[in-house]
């Protein structure tokens, strides 16, 4: 197993018991146990999944890493565009969000369109230029 | 493939229709005069893009800048960092604005993540270039 692997399992297991150990200290009224856990269980998963399935062998080549940018480039217009047009929105008063509301908004157009721009370059097989 | 030239006629074309079409609607929306001043900018940024891109094919030079590797390289390796460090301010904003830690309202915010996502490309892509190539390290 490669020791990032490695790390990646005893880092999600400490975070996923340090997870159990707090809720009791916070009498459940906190989120901090649930994004412990949380964040534990992704590393964990992340970690058994990657060791599955790349064992020793390298987990990116040339291709992959330009997928991974291409991927990451498009999101990055694609959030620029999304934020234009929120901004502009709420200039207008046509949809009034609150901070909280827009900026997760935002996050989530981020991050989900990262993946879905990747996992489509992905299924292409290569950037097209 | 369109050429530059048409992706920008089209794009010019885009703005003074989507201007006209939001001043015929208005009316309908809130805030009348925003959305006036929202198309009183569009459309003379539409006719300003189409202007400026006819003047460039009819008189301007023929530029000798080809887009090769490297180029695309660093273009995509600028936005993936921008996009890391976009991702990384917003996500601090949401945690200080979920907090209570700092008060901000929409708009404001949403600037901020605008402004950081233009300027941090802006100063990768110099940086990038004026180095040469992308470290693969």
């Amino acid at each position: 197993m490669k020791p990032r692997y490695l790390y990646q399992i005893i880092i999600g297991l400490v975070l996923i018991v340090s997870g159990f150990v707090v809720i009791p200290v916070t009498n459940g009224e906190s989120f901090f146990p649930a994004g412990l856990e949380g964040a534990g269980f992704a590393l964990l998963v992340n970690g058994i999944i990657r060791h599955r399935r790349y064992g020793d062998e390298p987990d990116s080549d040339e291709r992959s890493k330009k997928i991974g940018a291409y991927g990451l480039s498009y999101a990055w217009m694609t959030g620029l565009l999304f934020m234009t047009a929120l901004l502009w929105l709420d200039y207008a008063d046509v949809l009034v969000l609150g901070t909280r509301n827009a900026l997760a908004a935002s996050v989530l157009v981020l991050a989900l369109s990262a993946v879905v721009y990747q996992a489509w370059l992905f299924r292409k097989g290569d950037v097209g230029i | 493939m369109m050429t530059t030239c048409r992706w920008k006629l089209l794009t010019g074309s885009c703005m003074i229709t989507i201007g006209v079409l939001l001043l015929l609607i208005c009316t309908w929306l809130p805030q009348f005069r925003k959305i006036v001043l929202l198309s009183g900018v569009l459309i003379p940024m539409g006719l300003v893009v189409i202007v400026l891109s006819l003047i460039t094919t009819r008189y301007g030079k023929k530029t000798e800048f080809v887009e090769d590797e490297r180029t695309l390289n660093i273009r995509a390796h600028t936005y993936m960092k921008a996009f890391s460090f976009s991702l990384l301010v917003v996500c601090v904003l949401f945690i200080l604005v979920w907090l209570k830690l700092l008060v901000i309202d929409a708009g404001m915010a949403l600037l901020v993540v605008f402004l950081t996502m233009g300027l941090s490309s802006s100063l990768l892509f110099w940086y990038y270039y004026r180095q040469g190539d992308i470290n693969k390290n």
